[in-house]
Protein backbone atom coordinates (compact mmCIF):
# COMPACT_ATOMS: atom_id res chain seq x y z
CA UNK A 1 0.00 0.00 0.00
CA UNK A 2 2.30 1.99 0.93
CA UNK A 3 4.29 2.32 -2.39
CA UNK A 4 1.25 3.26 -4.05
CA UNK A 5 1.03 6.05 -1.73
CA UNK A 6 4.29 7.36 -2.68
CA UNK A 7 3.56 7.39 -6.34
CA UNK A 8 0.02 9.16 -5.82
CA UNK A 9 2.14 11.70 -4.18
CA UNK A 10 4.79 12.05 -7.08
CA UNK A 11 2.23 11.77 -9.71
CA UNK A 12 0.44 14.87 -8.19
CA UNK A 13 4.14 17.01 -7.93
CA UNK A 14 4.15 15.68 -11.59
CA UNK A 15 1.06 16.69 -13.06
CA UNK A 16 1.34 20.02 -11.33
CA UNK A 17 4.69 20.75 -13.41
CA UNK A 18 3.34 19.12 -16.56
CA UNK A 19 0.35 21.98 -15.70
CA UNK A 20 2.78 24.63 -15.20
CA UNK A 21 4.63 23.62 -18.92
CA UNK A 22 1.33 23.31 -20.62
CA UNK A 23 0.04 26.54 -19.59
CA UNK A 24 3.45 28.02 -20.71
CA UNK A 25 3.13 26.21 -24.11
CA UNK A 26 -0.64 27.34 -24.64
CA UNK A 27 0.71 31.02 -23.59
CA UNK A 28 -0.95 31.71 -20.58
CA UNK A 29 2.68 31.96 -18.34
CA UNK A 30 5.84 34.50 -19.76
CA UNK A 31 9.15 33.16 -19.39
CA UNK A 32 10.00 29.87 -17.50
CA UNK A 33 11.43 30.57 -13.75
CA UNK A 34 14.83 28.67 -14.61
CA UNK A 35 17.13 30.23 -12.34
CA UNK A 36 18.23 33.01 -14.61
CA UNK A 37 19.05 30.43 -17.70
CA UNK A 38 17.57 30.57 -20.80
CA UNK A 39 17.80 26.70 -21.78
CA UNK A 40 14.13 26.17 -20.45
CA UNK A 41 12.89 29.03 -23.05
CA UNK A 42 14.77 27.66 -25.75
CA UNK A 43 13.54 23.80 -25.36
CA UNK A 44 9.69 25.39 -24.86
CA UNK A 45 10.23 27.41 -28.03
CA UNK A 46 11.81 24.89 -30.01
CA UNK A 47 9.74 22.81 -32.38
CA UNK A 48 10.63 19.40 -30.35
CA UNK A 49 8.33 20.75 -27.56
CA UNK A 50 5.69 18.95 -29.88
CA UNK A 51 5.02 15.78 -30.58
CA UNK A 52 2.45 14.66 -32.94
CA UNK A 53 0.98 17.74 -33.24
CA UNK A 54 0.25 18.41 -29.45
CA UNK A 55 2.71 20.06 -26.62
CA UNK A 56 4.49 17.51 -25.10
CA UNK A 57 3.49 19.05 -21.51
CA UNK A 58 -0.05 17.77 -22.51
CA UNK A 59 1.12 14.24 -23.12
CA UNK A 60 2.79 14.83 -18.68
CA UNK A 61 -0.56 15.82 -17.82
CA UNK A 62 -2.34 12.97 -19.33
CA UNK A 63 0.02 10.53 -17.98
CA UNK A 64 0.07 12.01 -14.21
CA UNK A 65 -3.45 12.10 -14.12
CA UNK A 66 -3.10 8.47 -14.83
CA UNK A 67 -0.87 7.67 -12.82
CA UNK A 68 -2.41 9.93 -9.64
CA UNK A 69 -6.08 7.69 -10.42
CA UNK A 70 -4.34 4.34 -10.91
CA UNK A 71 -2.75 4.88 -7.73
CA UNK A 72 -5.66 6.27 -5.62
CA UNK A 73 -7.64 3.21 -6.77
CA UNK A 74 -5.14 0.91 -5.88
CA UNK A 75 -5.31 2.47 -2.62
CA UNK A 76 -9.51 1.79 -2.28
CA UNK A 77 -10.32 -1.45 -0.49
CA UNK A 78 -11.79 -2.84 -3.56
CA UNK A 79 -8.34 -2.81 -5.13
CA UNK A 80 -5.45 -2.67 -2.26
CA UNK A 81 -4.92 -6.48 -2.63
CA UNK A 82 -4.90 -6.59 -6.00
CA UNK A 83 -1.46 -6.33 -8.49
CA UNK A 84 -3.11 -4.96 -10.97
CA UNK A 85 -2.95 -1.13 -10.05
CA UNK A 86 0.91 -1.72 -9.81
CA UNK A 87 1.14 -3.43 -12.77
CA UNK A 88 -0.75 -1.04 -14.61
CA UNK A 89 1.38 2.23 -12.89
CA UNK A 90 4.72 0.44 -14.31
CA UNK A 91 3.32 -0.26 -17.82
CA UNK A 92 2.55 3.72 -17.75
CA UNK A 93 5.78 5.19 -15.82
CA UNK A 94 7.89 2.55 -18.28
CA UNK A 95 6.26 3.97 -21.24
CA UNK A 96 6.61 7.56 -19.66
CA UNK A 97 10.34 6.42 -18.81
CA UNK A 98 11.10 5.27 -22.43
CA UNK A 99 9.69 8.80 -23.46
CA UNK A 100 11.95 10.64 -21.14
CA UNK A 101 14.76 9.11 -22.80
CA UNK A 102 13.43 10.59 -26.22
CA UNK A 103 13.42 13.97 -24.49
CA UNK A 104 16.55 14.23 -22.96
CA UNK A 105 18.27 12.86 -26.25
CA UNK A 106 16.85 15.64 -27.99
CA UNK A 107 17.17 18.24 -24.90
CA UNK A 108 21.19 17.02 -24.56
CA UNK A 109 22.12 16.49 -28.19
CA UNK A 110 19.91 18.25 -31.02
CA UNK A 111 18.38 21.63 -28.69
CA UNK A 112 21.87 21.73 -26.61
CA UNK A 113 19.78 23.01 -24.03
CA UNK A 114 18.30 21.30 -20.97
CA UNK A 115 15.25 22.79 -18.96
CA UNK A 116 15.14 22.03 -15.78
CA UNK A 117 11.32 21.40 -14.80
CA UNK A 118 12.20 18.81 -18.24
CA UNK A 119 14.79 16.83 -16.07
CA UNK A 120 12.44 17.18 -12.45
CA UNK A 121 9.61 15.11 -14.58
CA UNK A 122 12.21 13.12 -15.81
CA UNK A 123 13.11 12.21 -12.04
CA UNK A 124 9.75 11.91 -11.01
CA UNK A 125 9.22 9.41 -13.99
CA UNK A 126 11.68 7.21 -13.14
CA UNK A 127 11.39 7.51 -9.48
CA UNK A 128 7.50 5.70 -9.99
CA UNK A 129 8.83 3.44 -12.20
CA UNK A 130 11.38 2.24 -9.61
CA UNK A 131 9.04 2.24 -6.67
CA UNK A 132 6.54 -0.16 -8.80
CA UNK A 133 8.89 -2.29 -9.65
CA UNK A 134 9.49 -4.39 -6.54
CA UNK A 135 6.26 -5.25 -6.48
CA UNK A 136 5.42 -6.20 -9.77
CA UNK A 137 4.76 -10.03 -8.59
CA UNK A 138 3.63 -9.11 -5.26
CA UNK A 139 0.03 -8.38 -3.97
CA UNK A 140 0.49 -5.56 -1.72
CA UNK A 141 -1.40 -8.21 1.25
CA UNK A 142 2.00 -10.33 1.30
CA UNK A 143 4.34 -7.89 1.48
CA UNK A 144 7.28 -8.74 3.40
CA UNK A 145 6.26 -8.52 7.31
CA UNK A 146 7.62 -9.84 10.62
CA UNK A 147 7.93 -13.62 10.85
CA UNK A 148 5.88 -15.19 13.71
CA UNK A 149 8.17 -18.37 13.57
CA UNK A 150 8.93 -19.10 16.81
CA UNK A 151 12.25 -18.01 18.26
CA UNK B 1 -6.29 -0.08 5.24
CA UNK B 2 -9.29 1.41 7.27
CA UNK B 3 -10.61 5.03 5.61
CA UNK B 4 -9.79 6.81 8.75
CA UNK B 5 -6.07 6.21 8.49
CA UNK B 6 -6.13 7.46 5.13
CA UNK B 7 -7.54 11.04 6.10
CA UNK B 8 -3.70 12.31 6.69
CA UNK B 9 -2.85 10.94 3.63
CA UNK B 10 -5.89 12.72 1.43
CA UNK B 11 -5.71 15.98 3.27
CA UNK B 12 -1.74 16.04 2.51
CA UNK B 13 -2.32 15.38 -1.10
CA UNK B 14 -4.72 18.25 -0.87
CA UNK B 15 -2.37 20.40 0.84
CA UNK B 16 -0.04 19.69 -2.06
CA UNK B 17 -2.88 20.42 -4.43
CA UNK B 18 -3.87 23.38 -3.45
CA UNK B 19 0.08 25.00 -2.74
CA UNK B 20 0.94 23.77 -6.28
CA UNK B 21 -2.48 25.40 -7.85
CA UNK B 22 -1.38 28.68 -6.13
CA UNK B 23 1.84 28.39 -7.39
CA UNK B 24 1.22 28.20 -10.75
CA UNK B 25 -1.54 30.72 -10.72
CA UNK B 26 0.81 33.35 -9.53
CA UNK B 27 3.42 32.12 -12.57
CA UNK B 28 0.04 32.32 -15.28
CA UNK B 29 -0.50 35.73 -13.30
CA UNK B 30 2.33 37.81 -15.16
CA UNK B 31 5.87 36.37 -13.83
CA UNK B 32 8.14 37.54 -16.13
CA UNK B 33 11.01 35.16 -15.65
CA UNK B 34 14.20 35.05 -17.17
CA UNK B 35 14.68 36.88 -20.73
CA UNK B 36 14.87 34.87 -23.45
CA UNK B 37 18.67 35.19 -24.61
CA UNK B 38 20.71 32.75 -26.85
CA UNK B 39 23.79 31.78 -25.11
CA UNK B 40 25.85 31.35 -28.39
CA UNK B 41 28.60 32.92 -28.05
CA UNK B 42 28.90 34.18 -31.35
CA UNK B 43 31.85 36.67 -32.60
CA UNK B 44 31.40 40.06 -33.41
CA UNK B 45 32.81 40.58 -36.51
CA UNK B 46 34.02 43.99 -37.88
CA UNK B 47 31.80 45.00 -41.54
CA UNK B 48 28.75 46.58 -42.40
CA UNK B 49 25.68 45.89 -40.12
CA UNK B 50 21.99 45.65 -40.25
CA UNK B 51 20.06 44.97 -43.94
CA UNK B 52 19.35 47.20 -46.53
CA UNK B 53 16.52 48.37 -48.41
CA UNK B 54 17.23 50.56 -51.50
CA UNK B 55 20.11 51.67 -53.20
CA UNK B 56 23.79 51.84 -52.07
CA UNK B 57 24.43 55.22 -54.02
CA UNK B 58 21.06 57.03 -52.05
CA UNK B 59 22.36 60.31 -50.35
CA UNK B 60 20.03 59.67 -47.61
CA UNK B 61 20.25 56.77 -45.39
CA UNK B 62 18.14 55.88 -42.62
CA UNK B 63 19.21 53.79 -40.13
CA UNK B 64 16.75 52.81 -37.87
CA UNK B 65 17.97 50.33 -33.88
CA UNK B 66 14.40 48.39 -34.04
CA UNK B 67 13.30 45.67 -31.74
CA UNK B 68 10.76 43.19 -32.78
CA UNK B 69 9.14 43.19 -29.94
CA UNK B 70 8.90 46.76 -29.21
CA UNK B 71 5.28 48.18 -29.66
CA UNK B 72 6.67 51.72 -30.85
CA UNK B 73 8.78 49.82 -33.43
CA UNK B 74 5.97 47.69 -34.67
CA UNK B 75 3.78 50.72 -34.97
CA UNK B 76 6.88 52.69 -37.20
CA UNK B 77 6.74 49.53 -39.38
CA UNK B 78 3.19 49.42 -39.53
CA UNK B 79 2.09 52.77 -40.54
CA UNK B 80 4.98 54.83 -42.03
CA UNK B 81 7.23 52.16 -42.93
CA UNK B 82 5.41 50.87 -46.40
CA UNK B 83 5.15 54.67 -47.28
CA UNK B 84 8.65 54.98 -46.99
CA UNK B 85 9.17 51.98 -48.67
CA UNK B 86 7.00 52.60 -51.35
CA UNK B 87 7.32 55.93 -51.93
CA UNK B 88 10.23 57.60 -50.76
CA UNK B 89 13.04 54.66 -51.56
CA UNK B 90 12.09 54.42 -54.94
CA UNK B 91 13.70 57.93 -55.57
CA UNK B 92 16.61 56.83 -55.40
CA UNK B 93 17.01 59.62 -52.48
CA UNK B 94 16.64 57.29 -49.77
CA UNK B 95 17.85 53.89 -48.44
CA UNK B 96 16.86 52.33 -45.06
CA UNK B 97 18.88 50.31 -42.78
CA UNK B 98 17.36 48.12 -40.28
CA UNK B 99 19.91 47.16 -37.06
CA UNK B 100 18.72 44.08 -34.98
CA UNK B 101 18.75 45.19 -31.56
CA UNK B 102 16.57 43.19 -29.28
CA UNK B 103 16.56 44.77 -26.16
CA UNK B 104 17.57 42.73 -22.73
CA UNK B 105 14.25 43.27 -21.25
CA UNK B 106 12.32 41.94 -23.59
CA UNK B 107 11.61 37.79 -23.32
CA UNK B 108 10.39 37.02 -26.87
CA UNK B 109 11.85 39.56 -29.19
CA UNK B 110 15.17 37.28 -29.69
CA UNK B 111 13.63 34.51 -31.22
CA UNK B 112 11.91 37.01 -33.53
CA UNK B 113 15.10 38.55 -34.29
CA UNK B 114 16.58 35.36 -35.15
CA UNK B 115 13.81 34.31 -37.42
CA UNK B 116 14.27 37.61 -39.39
CA UNK B 117 18.12 36.74 -39.67
CA UNK B 118 17.58 33.44 -40.78
CA UNK B 119 15.37 35.03 -43.68
CA UNK B 120 17.49 37.12 -44.57
CA UNK B 121 19.60 34.13 -44.93
CA UNK B 122 17.61 33.44 -47.81
CA UNK B 123 17.28 37.03 -49.49
CA UNK B 124 13.46 37.78 -47.75
CA UNK B 125 14.14 39.63 -44.48
CA UNK B 126 12.18 42.48 -45.66
CA UNK B 127 9.19 40.45 -46.11
CA UNK B 128 9.86 38.75 -42.38
CA UNK B 129 10.02 41.86 -40.58
CA UNK B 130 6.81 42.90 -42.07
CA UNK B 131 4.86 40.05 -40.96
CA UNK B 132 6.67 39.91 -37.82
CA UNK B 133 5.61 43.69 -36.96
CA UNK B 134 2.09 42.84 -38.41
CA UNK B 135 1.49 40.08 -35.82
CA UNK B 136 3.48 40.80 -33.46
CA UNK B 137 0.43 40.55 -30.90
CA UNK B 138 -0.01 36.81 -32.20
CA UNK B 139 3.61 35.56 -31.56
CA UNK B 140 3.57 37.46 -28.25
CA UNK B 141 1.14 35.06 -26.81
CA UNK B 142 2.36 31.86 -28.38
CA UNK B 143 3.76 29.22 -26.94
CA UNK B 144 5.51 27.46 -29.36
CA UNK B 145 6.83 30.75 -31.72
CA UNK B 146 9.19 28.73 -33.54
CA UNK B 147 6.50 26.42 -34.88
CA UNK B 148 4.74 30.02 -35.77
CA UNK B 149 8.08 31.47 -37.24
CA UNK B 150 8.14 28.58 -39.27
CA UNK B 151 4.72 29.12 -40.82
CA UNK B 152 5.46 32.72 -41.30
CA UNK B 153 8.70 31.39 -43.42
CA UNK B 154 6.02 29.49 -45.20
CA UNK B 155 3.87 32.09 -46.28
CA UNK B 156 7.00 34.34 -48.25
CA UNK B 157 8.26 31.01 -49.55
CA UNK B 158 11.15 30.33 -47.56
CA UNK B 159 12.66 27.09 -48.41
CA UNK B 160 11.17 25.27 -45.07
CA UNK B 161 14.15 23.02 -44.11
CA UNK B 162 17.08 25.50 -44.42
CA UNK B 163 14.98 28.27 -42.34
CA UNK B 164 14.25 24.93 -39.73
CA UNK B 165 17.24 24.31 -39.78
CA UNK B 166 18.66 28.09 -39.49
CA UNK B 167 16.44 28.66 -36.23
CA UNK B 168 17.75 24.95 -34.96
CA UNK B 169 21.18 26.07 -34.94
CA UNK B 170 21.11 29.59 -34.61
CA UNK B 171 23.10 30.10 -37.48
CA UNK B 172 21.79 33.37 -38.10
CA UNK B 173 22.46 34.80 -34.54
CA UNK B 174 25.65 35.74 -35.06
CA UNK B 175 24.39 38.69 -37.47
CA UNK B 176 21.94 39.84 -34.66
CA UNK B 177 25.06 40.43 -31.73
CA UNK B 178 26.20 42.44 -34.47
CA UNK B 179 23.96 44.59 -35.32
CA UNK B 180 23.19 44.62 -31.66
CA UNK B 181 26.87 45.39 -30.50
CA UNK B 182 26.94 48.26 -33.44
CA UNK B 183 23.97 49.76 -30.96
CA UNK B 184 25.55 48.89 -27.68
CA UNK B 185 28.95 51.01 -28.60
CA UNK B 186 26.72 54.55 -30.13
CA UNK B 187 25.07 54.49 -26.79
CA UNK B 188 21.36 53.03 -27.89
CA UNK B 189 18.76 53.54 -24.67
CA UNK B 190 15.79 52.37 -26.27
CA UNK B 191 14.03 51.36 -29.64
CA UNK B 192 13.15 52.90 -32.24
CA UNK B 193 16.39 54.78 -32.18
CA UNK B 194 16.83 56.20 -35.61
CA UNK B 195 19.76 57.95 -37.43
CA UNK B 196 19.48 59.86 -40.56
CA UNK B 197 22.91 60.16 -42.41
CA UNK B 198 24.70 59.34 -38.90
CA UNK B 199 22.17 61.94 -36.69
CA UNK B 200 20.11 60.60 -33.77
CA UNK B 201 16.68 62.37 -34.90
CA UNK B 202 15.31 63.33 -31.95
CA UNK B 203 12.14 65.20 -32.66
CA UNK B 204 8.59 64.94 -30.47
CA UNK B 205 6.02 63.17 -31.88
CA UNK B 206 8.87 60.42 -33.74
CA UNK B 207 9.66 59.98 -37.34
CA UNK B 208 6.39 60.29 -39.75
CA UNK B 209 6.65 59.60 -43.77
CA UNK B 210 5.99 63.27 -43.82
CA UNK B 211 9.03 64.43 -41.49
CA UNK B 212 11.28 62.24 -43.45
CA UNK B 213 10.28 63.64 -46.83
CA UNK B 214 11.28 67.38 -45.55
CA UNK B 215 14.34 66.11 -44.19
CA UNK B 216 15.33 64.40 -47.59
CA UNK B 217 14.26 67.62 -49.45
CA UNK B 218 16.72 69.58 -47.23
CA UNK B 219 19.35 67.00 -47.66
CA UNK B 220 19.19 67.06 -51.56
CA UNK B 221 18.66 69.06 -54.30
CA UNK B 222 15.41 68.48 -55.50
CA UNK B 223 12.21 67.40 -53.93
CA UNK B 224 11.27 64.08 -52.99
CA UNK B 225 8.04 63.51 -54.18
Amino acid sequence: MRHRMVVAGLALVGLLLSVYLLLHAWGMVGSLACGGSPSCDRVQASRWSEFLGLPVALYGVGGYLALLAAAIAGLQPRWENSPAPTRLIALLSGAGVLFTVYLKYLEFFVIGAVCRWCVGSAIIITAIFLVSLPFLRTPPSASPRPTDQPA
Amino acid sequence: MAAGKMTPFYVALGVVAVAGGIMIARAAGGSSGAPLRFDTAAPVTPGPRGVVFGSDSAPVELLEFSDFECPWCARFAVVQMPDIKNRLVPTGRLRVRFVHYPLSIHNKGPMAHLAAACANEQGRFWQMHDLLFENQEEWLRAGNMQRLFEGYAGRIGLDGARFESCMDERRAWGQVQNDKSLGDSLGVGGTPTFLINGRVFEEPGGLSYDRLRRIIDSLTAAPAR
